[in-house]
């Protein structure tokens, strides 16, 4: 796990167990050709944890963008998710959450950890679907840097 | 002057009548002296002593008149004026001329005075005999006016009376038939009287008995059959009493009766009904209760005493209190007290001590406000032993409860795997695709689409199971309308690819879940789009109606309709009637409607025929309903 900092570089943190989904995730990101990403992938909840509280002073190292699962082991996406929120140099950090769940599913469980996530996504079974994705998390990267200036 | 001396006499009569009887007759002896002087001095001047003669007679008639009248004191002076004044007015006269009759006079005037003072006393005694006679003759009079009224009141009274009063003589034989026992018995008094009570109104008792209470009370009382003139039989309550003569012998008896058939029957009824209520009761499982005013507990049934164990006599016949248990005791007492308070029925699930088996078990406890004024019974409750059915309760929620974890977490996780053959399938058709022939291809594609259709189907069977997970909170209520445009707002592409055309009323609001609400109108229009003819523009139309208690909604397409045979379902989960090919789905979208609607103890069906479009109407209580949300019917063509 090696992150490379530069200034048009977009470092993205996934945190997905399913490595198919990771690998995916990496791949929707590259389909989208005119945005640079760096991916780091934690496998768990407690690395991403581990990660993120490592790095969140280093802004070279610190992720610009998380794409978040919920269900993991050890420490399930909404804690992740609440670690990010109440923690001062993390708090602003763009999250997205990906996940199979229905979509009320999804947001009953983050809402009730009491935080809420920029965006909301559903993992499709369809591979152009999947790929298709970057478009989406892109917009979503964007839209929430915009509304943090 | 006439007027005025008959006055002036009488006010002398007055004075005189104030002095004592003594003193009275020498004043009435001295003004005779007087005016006899006077008098014999007046005829002695015009007549000179031949007068003397006449003076000495009109002095003897005053003086025996004197005695006669009994002013005896005043005879010695009138005397006087007629022996010796006329002599010493008249010179020469000897002053002792006549003693012979002097002393005839004295004797005659004792013999006269004596006479008139018997017979004075005679006239006094008699009088004052006759004053005290009629006297006695006047209270005596009133006295039998008085008791005549009496009698003649107290005849009214036993005629008046609801009763039939009747005296006999020693024999038994009626001498009195009071007009009351003339209306009880149908007899008239002529008709009765001469005969015997005991044969007439037919009936028997045991004259010593009779006698012996009568003897002891002066009373005798009891209960008797007698018969009236038209034969019917009639209870009565009697009352008898003896007369008896001045040595001592019964001379007759006067018995009261009193027609108590009516009561009689009345209280044998009311036994009757309470007996059978109290069969009843015992025949029932439940425990059954009875409460009075202020929820004092009147009755219970011999289930409550072999539950409890506890004697008919004893504390927990008024109390079921100790015999709650402590968790619940408090809940049931403020909810049993605010009911008597508000004269309401009662309801509660307690767990109550078992005294037969120990431990306690649950009840449904139900107290039935019956408001009777008329009698004490206030409520009429049971207690039903519900305990089975809270283990079971309890025991299905258990397992619901982990069927549900088990479902929800066996389709996500199905979920995975299956995404991840679709998503590397298609990784490797995109990269390794070139290497192989069409046929293999092909397989590698259907492969795909299988997988797919599978983990649709296992994400539909996750939403199906997940359909009423959502935290309940139906306090609030969901305006239809709003849960309908949302529902085609999440359909808006769909909507927009097929060009339907969709009509809906204003709806009304119900209490349920907004969630819910547009789930049901999504899948049921999203189920009318997918099902669509191909050359026809479809035309959707979704209403509602007031139907009783309920609302009646309607979803009305005009799509290909399908066989009625089908009506049932349907609605059931994964379902179809068309192959996959022709419409793509896995039929859990109705099954899903059907649970929601089941939720709020509503109903769901549908109507149609191939061809002919279909309907599909769902009911859902209306009391659910707000009550102000229904303008007038409007048809407002609505494109999202």
């Amino acid at each position: 796990m090696n992150l490379r900092s530069a200034d048009d570089m977009t470092r993205v943190l996934i945190v997905e167990d399913n490595p198919v989904d990771a690998e995916m995730v990496e791949r929707a990101l590259q389909e989208e050709q005119s945005w640079t990403t760096e991916t780091t992938v934690a496998d768990d909840g407690e690395k991403a944890i581990e990660l993120l509280l490592e790095h969140r002073g280093g802004r070279q190292q610190r992720p610009d963008l998380v794409i978040l699962d919920l269900n993991l082991p050890k420490r399930d996406g909404a804690e992740v998710l609440q670690v990010i929120r109440t923690t001062d140099e993390l708090r602003s950090l763009p999250v997205v959450v990906l996940s199979s769940s229905p979509m009320h599913v999804m947001k009953s469980k983050v809402h009730k950890a009491n935080v809420e996530a920029n965006c909301y996504l559903t993992k499709p079974a369809d591979l152009d679907e999947f790929l298709a994705l970057g478009k989406r998390l892109r917009y979503c990267y964007e839209k929430a840097l915009g509304s943090k200036s | 002057m006439l007027a005025g001396l008959v006055k002036g006499t009488w006010r002398i009569n007055d004075f005189s009548r104030r002095l004592p009887g003594w003193l009275r007759s020498y004043l009435f002896a001295f003004s005779l002296l007087i005016l006899g002087t006077a008098l014999a001095a007046l005829l002695m001047k015009a007549f000179g002593t031949k007068a003397t003669l006449v003076v000495s007679l009109i002095g003897d008639i005053v003086f025996l008149a004197c005695a006669w009248l009994g002013y005896g004191e005043g005879v010695l002076a009138v005397i006087l004026i007629t022996f010796v004044i006329p002599r010493l007015l008249v010179p020469g006269t000897r002053l002792h001329p006549d003693f012979g009759r002097f002393g005839l006079l004295l004797v005659l005037s004792l013999l006269v005075s004596s006479i008139s003072a018997y017979k004075r006393k005679a006239e006094r005694a008699l009088k004052l005999a006759s004053d005290q006679l009629e006297s006695r003759v006047q209270s005596r009079t009133l006295e039998l006016q008085y008791n005549e009224q009496r009698l003649s009141e107290k005849a009214r009274l036993l005629d008046l009376a609801p009763v039939g009063v009747l005296s006999t003589d020693g024999n038994d034989v009626i001498r009195y038939w009071s007009q009351g026992a003339a209306q009880m018995y149908g007899w008239t008094s002529q008709e009765a009287v001469g005969q015997t009570s005991r044969q007439l109104l037919r009936f028997s008792v045991l004259i010593e008995e009779v006698l012996t209470a009568l003897a002891a009370t002066g009373v005798w009382e009891t209960e008797l059959k007698h018969s009236r003139k038209d034969g019917s039989e009639i209870t009565v309550a009697s009352r008898w009493a003896s007369q008896t003569q001045a040595n001592g012998e019964i001379s007759g008896f006067l018995q009261v009766n009193a027609d108590i058939t009516d009561r009689k029957r009345a209280t044998e009824q009311i036994r009757a009904s309470e007996l059978r209520f109290r069969q009843l009761a015992d025949s029932m499982p439940q425990i059954v209760w009875t409460a009075g005013e202020n929820g004092s507990i009147e009755y219970l049934n011999r289930q409550w005493h072999e539950f409890s164990k506890s004697s008919s006599a004893g504390d927990l016949t008024k109390d079921f209190r100790p015999l709650v248990h402590p968790d619940d005791r408090q809940k049931y007492i403020d909810g049993w007290q605010s009911a008597v308070a508000a004269n309401e029925s009662y309801e509660a699930e307690v767990r109550l001590a078992d005294g037969r088996m120990g431990g306690y078990r649950w009840f449904l406890c139900r107290g039935l406000f019956a408001g009777d004024s008329s009698s004490s019974l206030r409520w009429f409750g049971t207690f039903t032993d519900i305990n089975q059915q809270k283990i079971t309760e309890r025991n299905l929620h258990r397992a619901n409860d982990e069927l549900r974890q088990f479902a929800y977490a066996a389709a996500h996780d199905m979920q995975e795997p299956l995404r991840n053959i679709v998503l590397r399938l298609g990784m490797f058709r995109r990269e390794q695709g070139n290497q192989f022939d069409a046929a293999a291809m092909e397989r590698i594609h259907e492969s795909i689409i299988d997988a797919q259709r599978m983990h649709t189907m296992v994400r539909d069977l996750l939403s199906f199971s997940n359909a009423l997970d959502s935290p309940e909170n139906v306090e609030s209520f969901t305006n239809a309308t709003d849960s309908l445009r949302e529902a085609l707002a999440n359909l808006g592409t769909a909507i927009r690819e097929n060009n339907a055309e969709l009509r809906f009323d204003l709806l009304p609001s119900l209490r349920m879940q907004r969630v819910h609400l547009t789930q049901l109108f999504q899948n049921l229009i999203g189920n009318a789009l997918k099902y669509r003819k191909q050359d026809v523009t479809p035309i959707i139309e979704i209403s509602a109606e007031s139907a009783g208690d309920e609302w009646v909604f309607s979803v009305v397409d005009n799509g290909i309709g399908f066989d009625p045979a089908y009506t049932e379902r349907i609605f059931g989960v994964f379902k179809r009637l068309h192959h996959n090919h022709q419409y793509p789905g896995t039929g859990i979208g109705l099954a899903i409607c059907a649970r929601i609607v089941a939720h709020y103890g509503g109903r769901i069906w549908a109507e149609g025929e191939p061809g002919k479009g279909a309907t599909f109407r769902f009911a859902l209580p209306s009391q659910s309903s707000s009550t102000n949300m229904w303008p007038a019917n409007q048809i407002t063509p609505a494109v999202p």
